[in-house]
């Protein structure tokens, strides 16, 4: 029986320490992200997948088909192989040609399912899908480890694992589009289906499945250029490669555009935090546990490579961490009363923000039985309309800005690097953007994820008006206030919903929304390539579909095969 | 063409915008384009009718029974807005309604189950306003009563019961309505060419 003490379950960490972007931009991988959350679920169901169809020529162009069996439904990753010229790789959503393109189809595609998706699913924008398919993705090779893993497995010989580290998968995805996108089922006809009751597992089940392929494609292309001598690639060498994705800004906006969501996902880890901190006692066991995770853990902090200043310095800082935290857990007593609390306690005292929100996932690892349940309070499935209270007087609402939105007054709205930014949506990309507000012609375009400098200026709209009137006539004079009355209502509900910093700011680092979203999702090896977009991993470490059985660990995540 | 609801929330809100709307009235767009899609009506293109016209307004009177507007007719989006957000249950009569279709989402989303009627509209209640036959509203009412209705349910309440699951839209319509969202879209210049997204390093590997 786990020992905990409930008074102080409900203490959570405050959303003016949690939602700052510099902390949210440190946020690991836990037990309830969603790659974990998948591979739970397919393990305890004991999903079947196959490899139903593989018709790849010798120039690695074709189609294969792998199916995902679990309890009630089945799905099919269809995957079109292509050969593209080197000139034409490009990771950006917007290019128009792909090594790979992808689809999952909501139960066994037929022959005509296939020739009609291989003539949509590998363009981009003139290419449909339609209700029977869940997601689309597209993937890029790193030529670079394609090419050494080639030779050396048609050679006859395993590839350089050191290789293999530096650049940590075969391909990597540009997006994987689901919620109704070119033309997908909208989420809501099958969010309610148990194995999608986690936020993004159909899009992370086509990620996994993609794996699968990616590495039989390279199987199949060393065989090809020497069938009498090629060799598979070891088993142990191929957990070791995940799926890359670079995302770039047109992720960033979906924390603003999704507070309900963002509220949930926090909620959730900081309940589990708090639950963990309330542990009376550990054991052995979990302290053990723990212990060995640690470990595991330095081991993957010393394979993460970044060649991006800011990162350096926060590998850096990690680094340093580490060190004065092995030193700490050398001496501690893990049977002392509230150890976890203790831990916690002393991070925020001795740890940067990586090292304090690492021992956070990490001492949760122990605790499947407190924080797995969790995860099924991640999702938003009913993203249903918000009214807005219109019969609130204007009082009432100056009174809930002031609380929710207390801390936009430290800000000093009137100072131009408080408001360098903007963001927007270029006619050329048709994806949002970052744009300088004051040198730029952007600002007639500006879309609306600058929530704190509009709650500013709605409260000073809210002066001009006296407080018994009611916020609906207001709105008929002040419309311009109205999408940010409506999220004042709802952040008023949901405490973990608002990003507490300025979105438009000159000082704003992008990436830190990336990485919060990204930790949620369960990637790893975060690696910035600018202020507004990062390469990261995702499965590293899992074994493949065909290799699921009871038997897998949870913690994959920390390269347990390896 | 064929969409998801989520497209067409996505193409209702970004015309709306590109049309010169808040961004607070584009997300209620968006909503009762979608509700009335889900409904089996063909929304997508009541909403260009909608966009085109210049000349609606809101009313300026909502804290009396009578709504109405002096300048001309009522804005249904605004008129709708203004009558939930008030979560009206006494009976309101508008005077002079461009689309009435439109404010039916929001009507429909009020505590009481309302009632509507018009002298140029025949939907009543004992049919259900969602009675399949009524698959089209006229263009404008000179007047409609709004009056909160007891006992039976008379609306079908779209949240629980989507009476479709895509919707089809006209692609001259869908055209038009993208010309509105790229009025949203920012002219690239250099500058947001090398910065905006970051770019200017390689992607490959």
């Amino acid at each position: 029986m786990l020992d905990v003490d409930k008074k102080s379950i409900t203490e959570l960490r405050d959303p003016s320490e949690v939602m700052k972007l510099s902390r949210m931009g440190s946020f690991h991988q836990s037990r309830l992200s969603f790659m974990r959350i998948l591979m739970r679920q397919i393990r305890d169901e004991n999903w079947k997948f196959k490899k139903e169809e593989f018709n790849v020529n010798n120039k690695g162009v074709g189609h294969a088909i792998y199916s995902a069996t679990g309890p009630k439904n089945t799905y099919s990753l269809i995957a079109f192989a292509h050969d593209l010229p080197d000139e034409k790789r490009s990771d950006r959503v917007i290019a128009d040609a792909w090594d790979a393109t992808f689809t999952l189809y909501d139960g066994s595609p037929s022959e005509e399912d296939i020739e009609r998706l291989k003539k949509n699913v590998p363009l981009q924008e003139v290419g449909r899908i339609s209700e029977n398919e869940l997601c689309l993705s597209r993937a890029n090779k790193s030529v670079r480890l394609w090419d050494h893993i080639i030779s050396s497995l048609s050679a006859g010989c395993q590839p350089d694992v050191k290789q293999i580290d530096s650049v940590g998968y075969l391909m990597r995805t540009t997006a994987v589009y689901g919620s109704g996108k070119f033309g997908a089922v909208d989420r809501e006809f099958v969010s309610d289906r148990s194995e999608f009751k986690a936020p993004f597992q159909y899009e992370l089940l086509s990620v996994f499945m993609i794996r699968w392929f990616v590495l039989d494609l390279v199987n199949h292309m060393a065989k090809v250029q020497n069938p009498d001598k090629a060799v598979q690639l070891d088993s142990k060498l191929s957990y070791r490669l995940g799926i890359g994705n670079s995302t770039g800004l047109g992720m960033a906006p979906f924390l603003l555009n999704h507070p309900v969501l963002l509220n949930n996902w926090i909620l959730a880890k900081e309940t589990a935090l708090s639950r963990v901190r309330s542990v009376q006692k550990s054991s052995t066991e979990e302290s053990r546990l723990f212990l060995e995770l640690y470990e595991k853990s330095i081991i993957l902090f010393g394979l993460w490579r970044s060649d991006h200043p800011l990162q350096i310095k926060k590998l850096k800082e990690i680094s340093n961490d580490l060190a004065c935290l092995s030193k700490y857990l050398e001496k501690f007593d893990f049977e002392t009363t509230y150890p976890w609390d203790k831990l916690f306690n002393w991070s925020k005292e001795n740890l940067s923000m990586e090292g304090q929100e690492f021992i956070i996932s990490l001492m949760m690892e122990p605790y499947g039985n407190l924080v797995d349940e969790l995860a099924f309070t991640m999702s938003d499935n009913k993203q249903s309309y918000v009214k807005i209270d219109g019969l609130k007087s204007i009082g009432d609402i100056r009174k809930q800005l002031n609380e929710v939105y207390g801390w936009i007054f430290n800000i000093d709205w009137e100072c131009t690097d408080s408001n360098a930014r903007a963001w927007y949506v270029s006619q050329e990309k048709l994806e949002p953007r970052l744009g300088e507000r004051f040198s730029e012609p952007i600002e007639s375009y500006e879309q609306p994820l600058s929530p704190a400098r509009d709650a500013y200026r709605l409260s000073k709209d809210l002066d001009n008006f006296g407080g018994d009137e009611l916020i609906a006539n207001f709105l008929i004079l002040k419309p311009e206030h109205r999408h940010t009355i409506r999220r004042l209502q709802i952040i008023s509900n949901h405490p973990y919903s608002e990003i507490h910093d300025n979105t438009i700011g000159s000082q704003l680092l992008p990436i830190d929304m990336l990485r919060c979203k990204l930790s949620f999702f369960g990637a790893v090896h975060f690696d910035p390539r600018s202020d507004r977009w990062v390469r990261i991993c995702m499965f590293k470490g899992a074994p493949y579909p065909n290799q699921i059985s009871n038997s897998i660990s949870d913690y994959w995540s920390y390269l347990e095969g390896f | 063409m064929n969409v998801s609801f989520n497209e067409l929330k996505s193409m209702s809100k970004g015309a709306a915008r590109g049309a010169g709307f808040d961004w607070g009235y584009a997300e209620e767009i968006s909503f009762a384009v979608v509700w009335l899609a889900k409904n089996g009506y063909n929304s997508a293109t009541t909403l260009l009718t909608f966009l085109d016209n210049k000349t609606i307004y809101p009313p300026t009177n909502i804290n009396e029974n009578i709504w109405t507007n002096d300048k001309g007719d009522l804005d249904p989006i605004k008129t709708g807005v203004a009558l939930l957000d008030l979560n009206i249950s006494k009976t309101i009569v508008l005077k002079g309604i461009f689309l009435p279709l439109l404010i039916v989402p929001f009507v429909s989303q009020l505590k009481n189950v309302m009632l509507l009627e018009g002298n140029n509209l025949k939907l009543v209640a004992e049919n259900g306003f969602f009675d399949s036959k009524v698959k089209y509203l006229p263009a404008r009412a000179d007047v409609l009563k709004i009056s909160s209705t007891q006992g039976t349910q008379v609306f079908n309440k779209i949240g629980e019961y989507p009476l479709t699951k895509r919707c089809e839209v006209d692609n001259d319509v869908w055209n038009r309505l993208k010309e509105f969202t790229y009025r949203t879209y920012a002219p690239v210049t250099d500058e947001s060419r090398m910065l905006g997204a970051g770019s200017g390093l390689s992607d490959n590997d």
